[in-house]
């Protein structure tokens, strides 16, 4: 079933599996949360660029030795006062990044609560990465390489300095998180299948 | 209490009346049956008549009183006692609560009752042979719907490209599961029914994928089909299902519609949106975008409603690009709020649910365990990490709608949620979208003056209407409103033109400026006029004609009538080549009588005008008609000589032409004077000018003595230096005076035809001569004539009676005597305007 919605590729994936992502934004307004996807959606890397009208949905195709993996890119927004509805978004997201600023002290410590929130309420095996983006600012830096790459370890977080800009690791961070998220998808469905035959039992009984 | 479980299976002999008469009993009657359940009821109360007739509007009645007695007993068993004394006691207080209360509840007995009826009347069904079963296709069958029959064909069509088998295995299934659909889903809860046809979904993609194993379908085929499927069922189904949504949402749609009509002070610089809705083009989307969101709702399926919602959601998006570079979720979502906002579109929460219980689980992967999905499982102490892992699949959908069957997980913030958000619409554009549909709606619900900048007590105010946030009427205020759109629009305008912001001075000044130059130029227009005008007056100075002819006037009353224009006589033919050359091409006339210093005046006047000021049409006009009648003066010379010109008709009546002229010489020596004067020289002018003596000599009654003078004034003095040339003849004065008739031409026609009859009836015969004897003379000016005799037969008449000798005279050319009005009416008409 995970194949039916996939990129309908011409070529390049071959025989290899298609499997389908949905990756959510985060992050402060103005962090470059959208030029960060477009970059990634339109930069060299992509191959099949699908929706070119705004930056909030976006889908990009990543060949991954032998699979093939669709990412599906929601963009929120960022603001404050829409924080609340974020988890309608990354609810059933397999991966997200996180944005922050590396000028700006603030967003970072958004982004932090961001990763929280994610690994408290998103589902368990989301993959989060950490991007600190505007690297080609590096001159009003504010927020010290070191400082997150500790805090990206301390919670296992894919963790990469990225520039918009300069496309500085933007492909980088999508290729990582595609490898690291799981592939076999199939198991998946005939385990919900299982769970939803005995939860009915138990009703009907 | 049996009858609460409903999906408990119901034995027969629970069914039977408790009192084992032996008839069915009713939940709604405590498991009576309707005589025992009456028969008990009414024995507290003996008063009370005997009901011989169990069926009509009694019983009714009574399923009211049940419905109370058996909702106490489930208060009861509830809570207390106490509390149906409490409620009674705030039943003022809180009628509406309880009326909604009771709708309710009755919704639900009612429902149960009938399922319950359902269920029995299936288990008798077989007693009563095939007559039941074979009711319900053909009432289906007629039930069917445009809507319905339009996605039927396109299904029908589609399948049939496919192989027989599966077309038949498909359309089966769908039989099978309608029929059932329709006789299950009209009694059950959206959930249950949700659960059945996302249950339905399953089993048809599992169809489908054998299929696709054993036929050879395509993926891409297996997915059309699913798609047609979801949409013929749920239109066939539509009227069932949104029923039931709508029943559950109504309370929800009624709240968010008062929410949104309290939140329409909301702009869009208070959710942070980047729309330019200045910009006409943004403008133009946004409506567009508003007309797709209330337009959702009168699509049936699922999948249409998602349609729309995408497409007006590109279209936001491009709005947005427009206004500020490639869109991100930061503008799209205050974006779609805003337009959710002046859209209010109907029945919000009842599409939402509706999509999101019946929408084919489009089984992409997506992971199931979202934030309230583990919030939910939580309670029931399920292991959310399963969940989590879990990707994909429609299943998941059926079974959180199983599971959101536990009362417990239905209420609260996350029950809403749970309830708005199905995880099988997390993924996808048509998904993204929707999400944020349920974002705008979700944030709509909980809206506070902190998410849109203002304190509390602002934000209160402006909900209940007190106030106004300030910036509407500023200059980038962003209102939908046409018509403060057009206003602030015209302002700008305003503002631009009077200059008042921005110092711009130059505009205002070099207005005044325009201003003031035109008037400057209508000032000097009038000056030259003006002194064009004394230039023309000094040349040609009054005669004191006028006067004198008055006197003369009284002294030949009759005279007026008398056409003495009888001069003519002379020369007849000759008369009548002059005439026609006058009527063609008067300045040839004009030219001919060098002596005339007129003419020259005229184009002197003409040039000055041209050269001083821009030659209005007025003046224009103004200068012809003088032209014409310094022509007509000039003609004199040569007129006199030939006053016959009248004669210009006919040769047959010379003999009456020279009648005439004595006559006219009589009358030359009589009416010489005042406007009496008048007919003769038109008379002696060509035969142009003879009607026009006729008619001014009726006229002349009716003419006011004092515009008469003063405008002849001119003229007379003209015409004087031809007087020697014409022969001395003073009639040539008259003429010209006759000719300045201040009265318009129509006027004169008129006061002629009134006084004229008489002698219409008495020289009737001679009339209709007058038409022939035009159209001979002056073949040129005939279709002239001919128009203008209609008009003009009155004058002739009258000077026919006047002349009473002459009798013929008249016959002269109608149309010149208009000409010559006319000329006459524009000149004194321009001359006013322009004086």
């Amino acid at each position: 079933m995970a194949q039916r919605g996939g990129a309908q590729r011409p070529s390049g994936g071959g025989q290899g599996k298609i499997c389908q992502f949905k990756l959510v934004l985060l992050g402060e307004s103005a962090v470059g949360k959208s030029s960060l996807v477009l970059r990634f959606v339109k930069g060299q890397f992509h191959e099949y660029q699908e929706s070119t009208i705004g930056a909030a949905f976006l889908t990009q195709t990543v060949c991954l030795d032998d699979t093939t993996v669709k990412f599906e890119i929601w963009d929120t927004a960022g603001q404050e006062r829409y924080h609340s509805l974020a988890p309608m978004y990354y609810r059933g997201a397999q991966a997200a990044i996180v944005v922050y600023d590396i000028t700006n002290q603030d967003t970072f410590g958004r982004a932090k609560t961001w990763v929280k929130e994610l690994q408290r309420q998103a589902s368990p095996n989301i993959v989060i990465a950490l991007a600190g983006n505007k690297a080609d600012l590096a001159n009003k830096r504010m927020v010290e390489y070191e400082e997150a790459q500790t805090y990206a370890e301390e919670n296992s977080l894919l963790f990469m300095e990225t520039s918009a800009k300069t496309a500085m690791n933007v492909n980088d961070i999508f290729l990582a998180i595609a490898k690291k998220l799981p592939k076999s998808d199939n198991n998946a469905r005939s385990c919900w299948m299982l769970q939803v035959i005995t939860f009915k039992t138990g009703e009907t009984m | 209490m049996a009858w609460t479980g409903t999906r408990l299976h119901i034995d027969e002999s629970e069914l039977l009346c408790r009192t084992g008469c032996g008839f069915y009993g009713n939940p709604a009657w405590d498991g009576h049956c309707s005589k025992c359940y009456k028969d008990r009821t009414l024995a507290p109360a003996p008063a009370a008549p005997q009901q011989p007739s169990p069926t009509q509007q009694p019983t009714r009645k009574a399923v009211f009183h049940p419905t109370q007695t058996l909702r106490n007993k489930v208060s009861r068993s509830v809570s207390d006692v106490s509390e149906l004394t409490s409620t009674a006691t705030s039943l003022m207080s809180r009628k509406f609560d309880r009326f909604e209360e009771k709708r309710r509840q009755q919704l639900d007995k009612r429902t149960k009752a009938v399922k319950s009826m359902f269920r029995k009347s299936q288990a008798r069904e077989p007693s009563r042979g095939g007559s039941g079963s074979g009711d319900h296709p053909t009432r289906v069958s007629q039930q069917l719907s445009l809507e319905s029959h339009s996605i039927g064909h396109e299904f029908n069509q589609y399948l049939q490209k496919l192989h027989k088998d599966v077309e038949v295995s498909i359309i089966k299934h769908i039989k099978v599961f309608l029929e059932k659909a329709q006789k299950t889903f009209e009694f059950q809860s959206v959930e249950e029914s949700a659960e059945i046809v996302l249950q339905f979904y399953t089993n048809m993609e599992d169809i489908i994928a054998t299929h696709c194993s054993t036929h050879g379908l395509t993926e891409d085929e297996a997915q059309r089909l699913m798609s047609l499927t979801e949409r013929y069922i749920t239109t066939r189904l539509y009227k069932t299902l949104i029923a039931a949504v709508n029943a559950a949402n109504e309370e929800k749609d009624l709240a968010i519609q008062n929410r949104i009509r309290s939140l329409a002070w909301v702009g869009s610089e208070h959710l942070d949106c980047g729309l330019n809705e200045t910009d006409e083009e943004v403008r133009d989307t946004l409506d567009r975008v508003i007309t797709g969101l209330i337009e959702m709702n009168s699509q049936r399926a699922p999948s249409d409603k998602l349609e729309i919602l995408e497409s007006a959601s590109l279209m936001l998006l491009g709005a947005l690009g427009a206004s500020s570079g490639p869109a991100s979720a930061d503008d799209f979502l205050p974006a779609l709020i805003y337009c959710v906002l002046r859209a209010n579109p109907p029945l919000l929460h009842s599409n939402i649910a509706y999509i999101t219980n019946f929408a084919q689980q489009p089984s992409l992967q997506s992971g199931q365990a979202g934030y309230f999905f583990t919030n939910l499982v939580r309670g029931c102490g399920s292991s959310e990490g399963g969940w989590g892992t879990g990707l994909g699949g429609g299943l998941g959908g059926a079974y959180i709608t199983n599971f959101a069957q536990q009362p417990s997980l239905q209420s609260g913030q996350a029950g809403y949620f749970f309830t708005n958000l199905q995880p099988s619409l997390q993924s996808g554009q048509a998904g993204y979208f929707f999400t944020n549909l349920c974002c705008a709606v979700a944030y709509i619900e909980k809206v506070s003056g902190e998410s849109l900048g203002l304190t509390e007590d602002q934000f209160d105010r402006y909900m209940s209407g007190r106030c106004l946030p300030p910036t509407p009427l500023d200059d980038d205020s962003v209102w939908l409103s046409q018509a403060l759109r057009v206003m602030q629009e015209n302002m700008n305008v305003l503002d631009q033109v009077v200059g008042g912001r921005g110092g711009r001075r130059r505009r205002p000044d070099t207005l005044h400026k325009d201003i003031d130059t035109l008037s400057e130029q209508m000032d000097t227009l009038k000056d030259t006029v003006c002194s064009e005008v004394d230039v023309v007056l000094s040349r040609t100075p009054l005669t004191i004609l006028p006067p004198r002819s008055a006197d003369l006037d009284d002294d030949m009353p009759p005279n007026p009538l008398l056409p003495p224009p009888l001069t003519p006589q002379t020369a007849g033919s000759t008369s009548d080549a002059t005439n026609t050359t006058v009527l063609e091409t008067p300045t040839d006339s004009s030219s001919k009588p060098p002596v005339a210093g007129d003419e020259e005046s005229n184009v002197d006047v003409r040039r000055s005008t041209q050269t001083s000021a821009p030659l209005s049409p007025d003046i224009i006009a103004a200068q012809e008609g003088l032209s014409f009648l310094q022509q007509l003066s000039d003609i004199e010379p040569g007129m006199t000589l030939l006053p016959v010109a009248e004669s210009a008709g006919g040769e047959k009546e010379e003999s009456h032409s020279q009648a005439r002229v004595d006559v006219n010489t009589s009358d030359h020596i009589g009416n010489m004077d005042s406007r009496i004067l008048v007919p003769k020289p038109a008379s002696n002018i060509s035969g142009i000018l003879n009607p026009t003596p006729a008619k001014s000599t009726t006229n002349f009654p009716g003419l006011s003595e004092s515009s008469m003078p003063t405008k002849s004034s001119h003229f007379p003095g003209e015409l004087d230096p031809f007087g020697p040339l014409a022969g001395g003849d003073k009639t040539t004065t008259t003429t010209t005076t006759s000719s300045h008739n201040p009265l318009p031409p129509a006027s004169v026609t008129t006061t002629t035809t009134t006084t004229p009859y008489s002698g219409f009836t008495v020289q009737g015969g001679k009339i209709p001569s007058i038409p022939c004897d035009a159209g001979q003379v002056l073949p040129t000016t005939t279709t002239l004539t001919h128009q203008q005799q209609h008009q003009l037969p009155p004058p002739l008449v009258p000077t026919a009676a006047t002349s009473v000798t002459m009798g013929r005279e008249q016959h002269d050319e109608p149309d010149a005597i208009d000409k010559v009005y006319n000329v006459l009416g524009d000149i004194v008409q321009t001359f006013d305007n322009l004086l």
